[in-house]
């Protein structure tokens, strides 16, 4: 065996691994001194872990697939040719339901040209349109927006309703811990889809008046998703598919969360943390959460492909977004009226939304690989061998 | 109830009785434990295994994991002469503020009384913290330096920022020796501290433990099965069976004239510092299952002098100046109480 340090062989990644996360070292010293040299074996740490995560081709396409993703959604609708809700069919007939790489023309002084401010000349629509003329590729790329930030929204508030109600229930246990359980038995025998339909089917009417009566969320929530102020109305069957999901969406953290807070709470240090009187909150946000959050994060990854697969589901039955809101489960839905005449209306979303599961799945399942300890000292051991 | 020591009593308990609520039954691991500590001195629980030592240490605090449950009895705290505080009837927060602040704890195995995510320094701070000695985790770091000094850890500016992984078995024996006395507490009870280390760090911690005691005025509760230490250690001694007191006494009279028939053969079953090298002698029979625990003295099935009286549970008879024992062997000798 070699000695421990500097010894095994790097692939260009791990190099890139190590620049990166040297410089973002070097600037938090930079922020607070000395943190560098308290740190200095969690930098290691990291480090490994990070090259253990470069040996996984599997892994490695899933970050990229993601990393595509988010780039696109973030990026998407500075650089889509249209708007999400342009309909082309106003400048040319040619629009309607435009195959792909068919080319349109828009006429100077044309209503296109002077109502819209599209400039005259040739466009390729390269992935079509749709019956209204709408340009698929700029829908797509708007759509990558919805499903990001839908995800994001749901991702934030669900799983912390679980993993706090698991933990409680995990470390007080007795009744609370019956209670809880029992509560999210409840959501769990439900399927998670079904209660979502049935939640997006009511909420809307009260969520639109949430949205509508304060301005300053209807604003955010219009710069996330990226829409035009007409389409506040809309946005409220959106809020209430996040909205949904929040309800559906944590009975499952509940339950891992309780299993691993349980048997958690029987370590010697959670006992002597109480025996010397650290306070509750303290021993479970500092004692019992961190020591569980391996697994929450891998559920976590994994879950923000399955986010976006319900919520492109949900727009599929038409209850998520309305158009004109861009979104690939509602494309899919309207599409699927001409299908397969128009099969690039089916298509394209369908595989946008499959590569993006994809991608969290990957990268989900790598990360259990490299954070289980039983699996991660295989990987640590190609890495030191430089494979 | 319990004698009178004519000492400055630091900790009473009266009457204590435990239960543990399990599926296979109601276990009953304390049954009427009486003691009282003085200020200031070592006071030694010594028992086999399961034999209630470490609930009662628990009890102090009421620190007793479900499905425990205390059914009976008092507490007493006198954190100051004069001065007392009935453990039983405090709220939760104010027993937390009482834990680690005023008696605090060390815990058998060092090396998982220590969450692997933090270090050491972290620890002592975050101790600190909960009682509100100092003002924020940075503060609290700097001053375990100087905890770390007071335990003579070797090198602590640099084993505060050790992670537990990166500490020898006798370091975490002293950071966990740091993290409870990080708040001056009043008393320190050590539960089993030597078990999970080798026979030099055991010298290195007792003798700490001596001097910390001296130097601070700490009061000792010391759970332990290893003889040769509470010879080194203690002043007195309450030796436990099945979830009882069986006797108590100064330590010397332990050793030189032990009373009841389970210490007897206890000290017969260990290398007595006192005497010379005999055989040892096991005790024959097992530890009575506390789900059903014999009736009346719970030693009788495995007592060698068993008598018909034994069915009814022995009071305790005074056999000394601080020597008390339950056994109906001492019934002619003055009664202390009927228990």
């Amino acid at each position: 065996m070699e000695e421990r340090g500097e010894v095994y062989e790097k692939k260009l990644l791990d190099r890139i691994v190590d620049i990166v996360v040297d410089r973002v070292a070097s600037v938090l010293e930079i922020v607070r001194p000395g943190w560098r040299t308290r740190n200095e074996a969690r930098i290691e740490e990291f480090k490994l872990t990070l090259y253990a995560f470069n040996r996984s081709p599997p892994g490695l396409l899933g970050v990229t697939l993601v990393t595509l993703f988010v780039i696109v959604a973030v990026l998407g609708p500075y650089i889509a040719p249209f708007s999400y809700d342009m309909p082309l069919v106003l400048c040319d007939q040619n629009a309607y339901l435009a195959s792909p790489g068919k080319v349109i023309t828009v006429r100077e002084g044309s209503l296109c040209h002077q109502v819209y401010g599209i400039k005259p000349g040739n466009y390729t629509l390269i992935l079509g349109a749709d019956d209204y003329g709408r340009d698929l590729l700029s829908r797509i790329l708007y759509g990558a927006r919805t499903s990001l930030v839908v995800a994001i929204l749901v991702m934030l508030v669900g799983p912390l309703i679980g993993i706090l109600l698991g933990l409680v229930a995990g470390y007080r246990g007795g009744y609370v811990d019956e209670f809880l359980m029992r509560l999210t038995d409840v959501f769990i025998a439900f399927p998670g889809l079904i209660l979502a339909i049935a939640f997006s089917a009511v909420l809307p009417d009260r969520i639109a008046g949430v949205v509508e009566g304060y301005p300053i969320v209807s604003r955010i929530l219009l710069t996330l998703f990226s829409l035009k102020p007409e389409h506040v109305g809309p946005l409220a069957n959106l809020v209430s598919v996040i909205v949904a999901l929040w309800i559906v969406w944590w009975p499952g953290y509940a339950r891992l969360v309780r299993g691993m807070a349980l048997s958690a709470r029987e370590n010697v240090y959670v006992e002597a943390a109480r025996a010397i009187g650290v306070p509750t909150h303290w021993i479970l946000l500092r004692h019992i959460l961190p020591n569980i959050s391996g697994p929450i994060l891998v559920f976590l990854t994994l879950d923000f492909g399955a986010v976006i697969l319900v919520e492109a589901s949900l727009s599929f039955l038409g209850l998520g977004a309305v158009p004109p809101i861009a979104d690939w489960g509602r494309i899919v839905y309207d599409g699927a009226e001409y299908f397969p005449r128009a099969w690039w209306l089916v298509f394209f979303p369908g595989l946008m939304t499959l590569l993006v599961v994809l991608g969290f799945n990957l990268v989900g399942d790598t990360l259990r690989d490299v954070f289980d300890p039983r699996t991660r000292r295989r990987i640590e051991f190609k890495v030191k061998r430089g494979r | 109830m319990s004698l009178s020591l004519e000492c400055d009593p630091i900790i009473e308990v009266r009457d204590l009785y435990v239960n543990f609520y399990t599926y296979a039954g109601v276990v009953k691991a304390i049954d009427g434990v009486s003691f009282t500590i003085c200020r200031g001195e070592t006071y030694c629980l010594v028992g086999e295994t399961g034999c209630g030592k470490t609930v009662t240490a628990k009890a102090l605090t009421r620190a007793i994991p479900s499905p425990g449950r205390i059914e009976k009895g008092e507490v007493i705290f006198y954190p100051e002469p004069g001065k007392s505080v009935n453990i039983m009837e405090l709220s939760d927060e104010e027993i937390r503020r009482i834990r680690g602040k005023m008696i605090s704890y060390i815990f058998q195995d060092p090396s998982s009384a220590l969450d692997p995510l933090y270090t050491l320094g972290h620890h002592i701070s975050e101790t600190m913290l909960a009682h509100k000695l100092v003002r924020s985790m940075r503060d609290g770091i700097r001053e375990a330096v100087r905890v770390l000094k007071r335990v003579l850890m070797p090198d602590p500016e640099e084993r505060v920022k050790s992670y537990p992984h990166e500490l020898s078995g006798g370091m975490k024996q002293r950071g966990v020796v740091g993290i409870s006395l990080s708040t001056k507490p009043k008393i320190l009870i050590a539960d089993e501290p030597t078990t999970a280390v080798d026979v030099t760090i055991q010298a290195q911690l007792m003798s700490l433990l001596k001097d910390l005691k001296s130097s601070e005025g700490l009061t000792l509760i010391l759970i332990t099965h290893n003889m040769g230490l509470v010879a080194e250690m203690c002043d007195r001694v309450a030796v436990m069976y099945a979830g009882r007191i069986v006797e108590e006494a100064p330590v010397l009279d332990i050793f030189k004239n032990p009373r009841h028939p389970y210490t007897r053969a206890l000290l017969k079953a260990v290398p007595n510092p006192l005497s010379k090298i005999h055989r040892l002698e096991s005790i024959p029979g097992t530890i009575p299952d506390l789900i059903k625990p014999p009736k009346g003295c719970r030693f009788h099935p495995r007592c060698p002098y068993f008598n018909e009286i034994c069915l009814k549970k022995p009071p305790e008879f005074k056999v000394g100046a601080k020597h008390r024992v339950a056994c109906w062997l001492y019934g002619g000798v003055e009664s202390v109480n009927e228990g």
